[in-house]
């Protein structure tokens, strides 16, 4: 197929109607008045055209200059200014009798004053009221038509603004400011045949190709004896907005599954929880600054605490150790405090639950994805609430080997087969330590996970006797890292980014 | 984390070898600290918040030294007639530990350490000064015996640390600085505890302020008076000898000082660490390890801790005098398999049997989450917290009981959501200028008031969907509606209902079995405007905890 064919094949049914019409005019808005095709069908055809390389289209704005209704009434009954003259032509009068006689309004008078004195048309006499005079200019000016009179002549029925001179433009640009005249824009568009878009024009351009494959095409046969008009395959097409999942909740869904993978079973507990669960349960002495206003969230309210013995012996292992062989903290345990209701800061809140509700006996796996919460201000890394991830496992014979074998397997199923571990300090769990994952993108060590074996006075109220290791995780970071989001208000809360939520690119996980 | 700042070289001179930052910073890491910089001799370390006693360079140096298997001195108290006496204290500040510290070679940097230690001992073990409080005086200028006692604020007299004159108690509070940030750890006492010399002068005003006279160390300073006072002796007493030991790093000898109560007397400082048995078999089963009691012997010694005798399976020791975080044998295990190095342990798995479970509600909105991502629809996160205006007041409807705050850091939080589609208008909002059709949902915990659960209160699993575009109406919303209860085989019925949130007439309340589970309609256009949303929206939001007897 030559050239000059294929691209007659590819011409949309509105660009054949308006190619033969170029041939006579190539002015938009005429051929809008001597054809069927409207303003827009003759915009995108033309577009199109230009995109073959057919015709070159030309947008030219050309301003119009006309009255406005104000102007209108000038034209009819003279400027205010000369009104305001020709009333004190021969006489003297105050401000109140000029309006009156010159039927102009206050703003219409004020702007007058102005301008009549600038251009020294008038005198102030100055007795109990102001008065005005008329000068000698004044006087000249009235006899005569002045130029702004002569411009109202001239757009009465509206003018083009380029044939007037740089004077004149500057007193129609004044008058426009007076809300006198005002200006129009008008586009107009050339659409000119290029040496290419002449020869198509030769060919035969009404040839019925399909368009759209119907049913009725397919039904009627049709197909066999006509010839599919072929599309520009690279043209721009719109872009669609999918239906997606949060990148958070895939982050969810992913961790998820490797605890369900591990055999772990998921947990639920409540957002709101008593000190009593969020710490106490778990050895937080009472005085630990984390629990202090700044950190944590408090409904100032008080819950009720679970039954009495299980209070009496977390009390115990407060206070003295109780039955744990620990000296415990040597303080009065306080009920009062463990009441105190507040937005839970851990999940390790409902793993504690399930030890004093759930009767959980070894061996146990479980995990819990949770949101938990820190009274803090919100800033690119920090939001006042974020998820957290914990998974703990309770069995005889867990030692700390067994920690870092079950966190080093929760990294490899990430994909981060580099790790090492760093001991740390925990209220509630001893060893702790925190695991450092190599990113190879990064090039760095970030540490993700901290983990710990709970203390013998944490476990000991339950009447847990096996070892109990544990691991947690914050969902947000790791997120942040898969997908490349460097501010969590992207992300998270009513600042959520739409438009990266739609458009954010399918991650491999590491 | 608390930030400890030293020098390389004096560090290194008490380590007793010269190690290198890179050898440094990997001994730190294993011990489960971090060198946070080092700029030619000044160092920077994180030091975890439950051993006070690495707060200054030679109580660092010292467990440094211990670990590369150096043994320390013991420090050495040299008994003295300095006295104490305890008359009358105030009954929230009872007890008091001094000492006498002699032979110091100070300049503006040691000062300005010791004021380091003083600050980050009461900042963490002391808790901000809340259970004790340190005051070291120049030696020079007090006369012994000293009393601790109680005044009333109006009756105590001196001019504070850097203040320009005398003034009492109940102004140093109102007026200088340090009264004024700790104000609210005695406003409320009757009686202010107080430090005076056998003239009567006032050396102190703890847990606030030395007196600018009597209790002023400058550089020319070689012999200091140093007490801890505060709520409980044991935990002044572990105050105390960490102050000590900072001060024993700039070549301070000690002087025992005899604290006299009436009824008993004590002598302080005491470094007198605990005796436990430690069994070896005990330790393996923490650790996992094999270890023989001859190597458990080894790995104490480099933590510090004095081993007084042993048999084949286990070791008697005194515990390091200068350790606050011991309160149970794990704490020793522990410190065994930091010396041991954790990353030197055999990593394993032991073989835990149980299977893989989720919960109702995971899949339930696992499922509904699949529907309506097929159905074109934007998943979306909001947060939990919010406030009144946006719950209620912006979606036209009267307030009901909900989950109240107390003080929150961040302005415009006061709540936790009752209902989500309120925040789900919010990301609208927020996203006017992203293009429309803007279909987004969430499936997300709400919390409403629940006075028979023990938190007061009863999460609630909800979900809620929004359509935002210029040709939105009523049937698009009630197709997607239909389309999910279809789909997930669940019969309802809708009524008539004015719902101000909602445009009149153009709303209906969704019933299954009866049930009130949710609403839907088009939103009031009063609700857009609050909002400043110029597009028409519809809204539904469906209780699932309901529905769904989660």
């Amino acid at each position: 197929m030559t050239e000059v064919k294929k691209i007659v094949n590819q011409l949309h049914p509105l660009e054949r109607k308006l190619l033969p019409l170029l041939k006579f005019n190539n002015i938009q808005s005429e051929i809008v008045k001597n054809s069927k095709l409207e303003e827009v069908e003759i915009t995108r055809a033309a577009q199109w055209l230009e995109a073959k390389g057919l015709v070159i289209n030309e947008l030219t704005i050309t301003q119009t200059a006309k009255l406005t209704d104000h102007g209108r009434k000038y034209l009819e009954k003279g400027l205010p200014e000369k009104r305001f003259l020709r009333t004190i032509k021969n006489t003297i009068l105050n401000l109140e009798e000029i309006k009156q006689k010159a039927e102009l309004s206050n703003e219409e008078v004020n702007a007058c004053i102005g301008l009549l004195r600038r251009n020294n048309y008038i005198e102030t006499i100055k007795e109990k009221e102001a008065k005005f005079k008329i000068t000698n200019q004044g006087i000249s000016v009235l006899e005569k038509k002045s130029d702004e009179e002569q411009l109202l002549e001239k757009l009465k029925d509206g003018a083009k603004t380029e044939i007037f001179s740089d004077k004149d433009k500057k007193i129609i640009e004044e008058l426009r400011k007076r809300n006198i005249t005002r200006t129009d824009e008008n586009k107009e568009r050339k659409i000119t045949l290029t040496k290419l878009g002449k020869e198509i024009v030769k060919e035969k351009l009404d040839v019925n190709l399909i368009e759209n494959l119907t049913p009725e095409i397919l039904k009627n046969k049709e197909w066999k004896d006509k010839e599919f008009r072929s599309y520009d395959v690279k043209s721009q097409v719109p872009k669609l907005i999918g239906g997606r999942g949060h990148p958070l909740q895939e982050t969810i869904d992913y961790i998820r599954t490797i605890f369900l993978d591990m055999g772990f079973k998921e947990m639920e507990g409540p957002l709101v929880e008593t000190a009593f669960w969020c710490m106490d349960s778990m050895w937080i002495p009472q005085d630990h600054p984390a629990r202090e206003v700044q950190d944590t969230f408090y409904l100032n309210k008080e819950g009720k605490l679970p039954i009495k013995e299980l209070v009496k012996k977390v009390a115990e292992v407060h206070e003295n150790g109780g039955k744990s062989g620990s000296k415990g903290y040597g303080y009065k345990f306080d009920e009062n405090v463990a009441k105190q209701l507040l937005l839970r800061t851990h999940t390790t809140a409902t793993t504690f639950r399930y030890f004093g509700e759930r009767n959980i006996k070894p061996p146990a796996k479980y995990f819990y994805i949770g949101r938990i919460f820190r009274n803090e201000a919100i800033d690119a890394t920090h939001l006042p609430e974020f998820h957290q991830v914990e998974g703990f496992i309770m069995d005889e014979g867990l030692t700390l080997r067994d920690l870092m074998g079950y966190v080093k397997e929760f990294y490899n199923k990430m994909g981060i087969n580099k790790i090492k571990f760093k001991p740390t300090y925990n209220p509630y769990t001893e060893s702790s330590m925190e695991a450092y994952g190599y990113n190879e993108q990064l090039g760095k060590w970030i540490e993700l996970i901290n983990s710990g074996i709970f203390r013998p006075e944490a476990l000991e109220p339950y009447g847990i006797k096996v070892p109990v290791i544990a691991w947690g995780l914050g969902l947000e970071r790791l997120a942040m890292m898969i997908h490349e989001q460097k501010d969590v208000r992207n992300m998270l809360g009513a600042t959520s980014d739409l438009r990266w939520l739609r458009e954010h690119k399918v991650t491999k996980k590491w | 984390m608390v930030i400890l700042e030293t020098e390389h070289k004096q560090l290194n001179k008490i380590i007793g070898r010269k190690l290198e930052i890179k050898e440094l910073e990997e001994i730190l890491f294993s011990l489960g600290y971090e060198l946070e910089s080092a700029e030619g001799d000044k160092l920077r370390i994180d030091i975890t918040t439950e051993r006070p006693d690495l707060l200054s360079t030679y109580g660092l140096g010292r467990a440094l030294r211990a670990y590369l298997g150096n043994k320390n001195d013991e420090i050495k108290i040299n008994k003295s007639n300095y006295k104490v006496n305890v008359k009358q204290p105030a009954k929230e500040w009872m007890n008091t530990a001094a000492a006498v510290v002699k032979g110091l070679k100070l300049d503006d940097e040691k000062i300005r350490e010791i004021i380091r230690v003083q600050e980050k001992i009461g900042g963490t073990f002391l808790r901000n000064r809340k259970k004790g409080a340190i005051g070291v005086y120049p030696l020079e200028k007090i006369k012994f015996p000293i009393t601790f006692t109680a005044e009333k604020p109006e009756k105590i007299k001196f001019r504070p640390l850097e203040y320009q004159k005398e003034i009492n108690g109940k102004e140093i509070l109102e007026k200088h600085a340090t009264g004024m940030k700790y104000k609210h750890l005695l406003e409320k006492w009757e009686k202010y505890p107080i430090f005076t010399d056998s003239k009567n002068k006032i050396l102190s005003m703890p847990p606030i302020i030395n007196s600018h006279e009597l209790g002023r160390v400058d550089e020319k300073t070689t012999e200091v008076f140093v007490e801890v006072s505060g709520r409980e002796l044991k935990t002044i007493d572990m105050a105390l000898n960490v102050m000590i030991s900072a001060l024993v790093g700039i070549g301070g000898k000690i002087y025992s000082v005899e604290v006299n109560y009436g009824n008993k007397k004590i002598t302080t400082p005491e470094f007198k660490g605990e005796k436990r048995t430690i069994k070896t078999e005990y330790v393996n089963k923490i650790i996992g390890t094999e270890l023989k009691t001859n190597e458990v012997k080894k790995l104490l010694e480099k933590m510090n801790h004095k081993v007084v005798s042993s048999n084949p399976n286990s070791l008697t020791i005194i515990t390091d005098p200068l350790r606050t975080d011991i309160w149970h044998d794990i704490d020793i295990v522990d410190d065994i398999a930091r010396a041991y190095g954790f990353n030197n342990l055999e990593l394993r798995m032991k073989n835990v049997e149980s299977t893989g479970e989720t919960t109702r509600s995971v899949k339930v909105k696992e499922e509904i989450s699949k529907l309506l991502i097929g159905l074109g629809y934007q998943e979306c996160f909001t947060l939990m917290l919010t406030n009144k205006e946006t719950q209620f007041e912006k979606m036209n409807i009267k307030e009901p009981g909900y989950v109240k705050l107390g003080t929150t850091v961040e302005q415009g939080i006061n709540m936790i959501r009752q209902w989500l589609l309120p925040e789900l208008i919010r990301v609208l909002e927020n996203n006017r200028s992203a293009e429309y059709p803007q279909k987004i949902f969430e499936i997300s915990h709400t919390t409403v008031i629940d006075n028979t659960k023990d938190v007061g209160c009863r999460d609630v699993l909800k979900l809620s969907i929004v359509n935002c575009h210029s040709n939105v109406n009523f049937t698009e919303m009630k197709q997607v509606l239909d389309y999910l209860f279809n789909t997930l085989g669940i019969q309802y019925e809708l009524t008539e209902v004015e719902h101000e949130s909602f445009i009149k007439g153009r709303n209906a309340k969704i019933k299954h079995n009866n049930e009130y589970i949710g609403n839907f309609g088009e939103i009031n256009p009063k609700v857009l405007e609050n909002f400043g949303i110029e597009m028409p929206c519809t809204g539904l939001e469906i209780n699932l905890t309901e529905l769904f007897r989660l």
